[in-house]
């Protein structure tokens, strides 16, 4: 397996994971937050909803303006 | 469908069928993403609470600007720790994604080799429904976060007033 083969298979493995843990979340919610408590946690957290809007502005202009 | 939901989705999947028709580094580009960054501030400023709001179950007088565990989500707050790690999955996994997105960043060897998370975006870039697609998913996101940090959330959940738009 190259290096670059190696690198897209983690990849692909940490977004399996992410849909993974997203439909754990709706079958057993008491063991794993929903993502939208997640967020919810975030917005209503003194420094969390600073970094998410900042997440939020950077990740937009990163991926689509520069 | 209410009428302003409607007006809402159409007016998000327009706004991003536009705005992936621009060209990264270029002027149309930095104003329509630009204007939606603005737009989430905006927003921000006018739809969440000064201080954070008091989640906890007895809804005391205990200041919330100052403490986490005031801040959580219903539910948690008042069981401390006993509910914490439902996010530590969540918590688990951005860390594994950080540390990858870091060592593929500054890892010496070609891009082809080393993929960040920017280079895969990039080249999901090149298919112009796509772009829309993930540009769609980005404002969509951004109105998640307004709408979970909405000082108005709980008590329109609970009066589910006809013809509200809020997400």
């Amino acid at each position: 397996m190259s290096v670059s083969t190696l690198s897209y298979v983690i990849w692909g493995a940490i977004g399996v994971a992410a849909l993974g843990l997203w439909g754990l979340s709706y079958l057993r919610p008491t063991a794993l937050a929903h993502p939208a408590d997640v967020v919810e946690k975030l917005a209503t957290h003194p420094v969390g909803r600073v970094v998410l809007v900042l997440g939020f502005g950077w990740l937009g202009w990163h991926l689509f303006a520069r | 469908m209410r009428s302003g939901p409607t007006a809402l989705v159409v007016g998000g999947v327009a706004y991003s069928l536009i705005a992936a028709s621009t060209t990264p580094f270029t002027l149309p580009a930095d104003v329509l993403t630009g204007l939606a960054i603005v737009a989430m501030a905006v927003l921000v400023i006018v739809r969440w609470p000064l201080h954070t709001r008091s989640r906890s179950s007895s809804s005391s007088s205990v200041s919330t600007s100052t403490s986490s565990l005031s801040s959580l989500p219903a539910g948690t707050a008042g069981s401390g720790g006993r509910t914490a790690h439902r996010y530590l999955p969540w918590l688990l996994l951005l860390i594994v994604f950080v540390a990858w997105e870091l060592f593929n960043y500054l890892v010496h060897g070609t891009r082809a080799n080393h993929p960040t998370f920017s280079s895969i975006t990039d080249a999901n870039d090149r298919f112009y429904i796509l772009k829309a697609l993930l540009f769609m998913v980005w404002l969509a996101s951004g109105w998640v976060i307004i709408g979970r940090g909405s000082r108005q959330r709980a008590p329109r959940r609970a009066e589910s007033t006809p013809g509200e738009t809020h997400p």
